[in-house]
């Protein structure tokens, strides 16, 4: 799965999420990779929960408490959120 | 349906242990005293609480068991603190901690063994901690692997594990993945029983300066074979399992806390009445009575606070993730503060291990464990500040209303929601919003009158105040100032949250205290005085004078002494 180092975010979600996630960090996005896991960029546990929170304002979906810990890099869970959103047309996205 | 109502069930309780005060008394302060000397569970306390069945509060009633409503198990938990707090951590809420991961995250066969162990009078230990990690969950060495066969082989060391060695069954937080990801550990019910004695060895005990007789103990896995039915919830799930499971538990400890301190004010008021100085009792010294009536006054905003956050649990779906945090912190800080000031009032005779003041020190000691048991007050602060810049966004004064309930610990709440806790509040906070719905209703309401209701408009106006202010700090706070590494100004932000939640929680409960019929509860004074003390200790001037409250309180408190009442919100009668 993992390719390149650093590539280049494939999408707006992507990019928007590398953004967070570099300004959680103190770090520049280009410093950001997409397959590195959340705990690995230093993103503390707790602290991860409270991204769902920007998240669930950026997209307006309701996500789950633990997505981040279920989806640990940047890639899986703009994949994953990219199916949310495409699915809550028809249903609530995500479970409370 | 034959489990007696939960009041009656606290003066049952108190009823089997009798006054402790009373020299012929075998479960009375001499005889707890001895036990505590030679670092030994109170063994006569031990047989009254198994009498009592004491380990059917811990199992919900689907189970069997008594336990229900969280705010009920505190407070027949209260009874044993209040007596002897080794017997409260050490006979049992160990198991309970145990329990509640079991309840919340076991199948319904897990469920089913950990209840049949505790309704026949055994133990589960709680083996979470490893001396090198503390709070550090992440951390976490032992470890269960699947060896070439696929079975699990747990290895490693938990440490300072209350009754590790004397309990039947544990729950082990194990890794079950390597790194610090969040779903790296997993939780194994294991009974000891059913597995090869080699591979589980036990470590020494650690002696401690409070609870001395409460065994901490460790145990060494040496590949330890462990079934896969051990797991609780699925493998990975065993962080979050924790986090859920310990909203209840951090709530629970304070609030069971509260217990040492009204023993220890019934000490401190005793000495105040026998004690002669310059030819008068102590408690004729202004100083003592202000510093007794303070005491009373952390009691009381301690009750509420807890009272509330546990009734929380039930009432408020999904927010007591904060609110755990917030109690723990704020709630042992009101507790110790209270009974270090006692400690002043009893003079050299807190200093003595034996006598008729001689029970003071052992509460002194033993309630040092609020402090840093069941998460440091410094953890619980790291663990609510990344919730706070999205609280100022989204909630704060625009929380759900809080429904009445809350703050009415008469009305009796339903089972424990173990499936719906949640890790995170999403923002939303109903405690905190009424603080200001409670200032509305008391204006509108005309509850207090004259120079009270005066007194009242200015405290709740600095607290809203105060409210607004840190709302707006909140706000300005970077992602980069939220981490574990926070710097300790920035700490103070989660920290005063916590005080705005105890003043609501205060402010709610007198308001729905009409409701009740309980005269002193009405009564302002206590409110006032709760009000100004955290108003001050947020660092706004509170009251001008509040030295006729002050005096009101220590009646008051003088009063329940005589009447052999306790301090806190229950105001029980208790044997004398």
């Amino acid at each position: 799965m993992p390719e390149d180092k650093n590539e280049a975010p494939v999408n707006d979600l992507e990019q928007w999420l590398t953004r967070q996630v570099a300004t959680y960090l103190d770090r520049k996005p280009e410093e950001i990779d997409q397959h590195t896991l959340f705990t690995d960029h230093g993103l503390d546990s707790v602290y991860a929960l409270t991204f769902c929170a920007d998240i669930e304002d950026f997209l307006g979906i309701t996500v789950s408490d633990t997505l981040l810990w279920d989806y640990a890099t940047i890639r899986a869970l703009a994949d994953h959120l990219t199916e949310l959103v495409a699915g809550s047309g028809r249903q609530g996205a995500g479970t409370p | 349906m034959s489990t007696p109502n939960p009041a009656d069930r606290v003066d049952t309780l108190e009823r089997l242990l009798g006054d402790p005060e009373d020299v012929g008394n075998p479960l009375g302060y001499g005889p707890l005293l001895e036990a505590d000397e030679a670092d030994l569970m109170f063994a006569a306390g031990e047989r009254a609480l198994d009498d009592f069945g004491l380990n059917a509060e811990f199992v919900p009633s689907e189970y069997g068991g008594r336990l229900r409503g969280l705010d009920t198990f505190i407070g027949i938990m209260r009874a044993v603190y209040r007596r002897d707090p080794s017997l409260g951590l050490g006979y049992g809420f160990s198991s309970f901690i145990a329990g509640v991961n079991v309840w919340s995250a076991g199948d319904e066969d897990q469920c089913r063994e950990a209840a049949s162990l505790l309704l026949s009078g055994q133990r589960i230990a709680a083996a979470y901690h490893e001396l090198a990690h503390g709070n550090d969950f992440a951390g976490t060495d032992c470890a269960a692997v699947r060896d070439a066969s696929g079975r699990l082989l747990l290895s490693g060391r938990k440490e300072v594990v209350c009754n590790i060695q004397r309990s039947r069954a544990l729950v082990v937080l194990a890794r079950t993945a390597e790194g610090r990801g969040s779903r790296n550990h997993s939780q194994l019910l294991i009974d000891k029983a059913a597995l090869p004695p080699e591979t589980l060895v036990d470590l020494r005990r650690w002696p401690s300066v409070g609870m001395r007789g409460v065994q901490l103990g460790g145990m060494e896995f040496r590949d330890c074979p462990v079934p896969d039915s051990a797991v609780l919830g699925d493998e990975g799930q065993g962080t979050e399992t924790a986090l859920r499971s310990f909203q209840l538990t951090r709530i629970a400890l304070p609030g069971m806390l509260c217990g040492v301190l009204d023993s220890g004010l019934r000490l401190a008021q005793r000495l105040a009445v026998e004690r002669e100085l310059y030819g008068a009792p102590v408690s004729a010294l202004p100083t003592v009575r202000a510093q007794l009536a303070d005491a009373f006054v952390d009691l009381l905003i301690s009750d509420c606070a807890t009272t509330v956050a546990a009734r929380g649990v039930h009432l408020l779906t999904g927010q007591s993730s904060v609110h755990a945090s917030a109690v723990k912190y704020q709630v042992s800080g009101h507790l110790m503060g209270a009974m270090d000031s006692l400690s002043a009032v009893l003079g050299a005779n807190f200093y003595l291990r034996e006598g008729r003041y001689g029970a003071f020190q052992k509460l002194l000691r033993d309630l040092k464990l609020a402090g840093f048991g069941h998460a440091a007050r410094v953890a619980c602060l790291v663990t609510m500040l990344p919730q706070m810049p999205v609280l100022a966004r989204r909630g704060w004064t625009e929380g759900p209303e809080a429904p009445s309930e809350v703050f009415r610990p008469d009305v009796e709440v339903g089972a424990l929601p173990f499936q719906r806790l949640s890790l995170f509040g999403r923002g939303r906070d109903s405690l905190l919003t009424a603080l200001a719905t409670g200032a509305e209703r008391m204006a509108a309401d005309g509850a207090a009158e004259g120079a009270e209701a005066a007194e009242l408009r200015t405290l709740v106006g600095q607290l809203l105040d105060e409210s607004e202010a840190l709302r707006r700090e909140c706000a300005l706070l970077r992602p980069s100032d939220i981490g574990v590494d926070a710097p300790p100004e920035v700490l103070r932000l989660p920290a005063r949250y916590a005080a705005l939640l105890s003043a609501s929680a205060c402010l709610n409960v007198w308001l729905e205290s009409g409701t009740r019929g309980d005269p002193a509860l009405q009564d302002p004074a206590w409110l006032i005085a709760a009000l100004h003390r955290l108003a001050r200790g947020l660092g706004h001037a509170g009251v001008d004078d509040i030295g006729p409250v002050r005096e009101r309180l220590y009646s008051q408190l003088a009063e329940r002494y005589e009447a052999a009442e306790s301090f806190d919100l229950s105001r029980r009668r208790l044997p004398s």
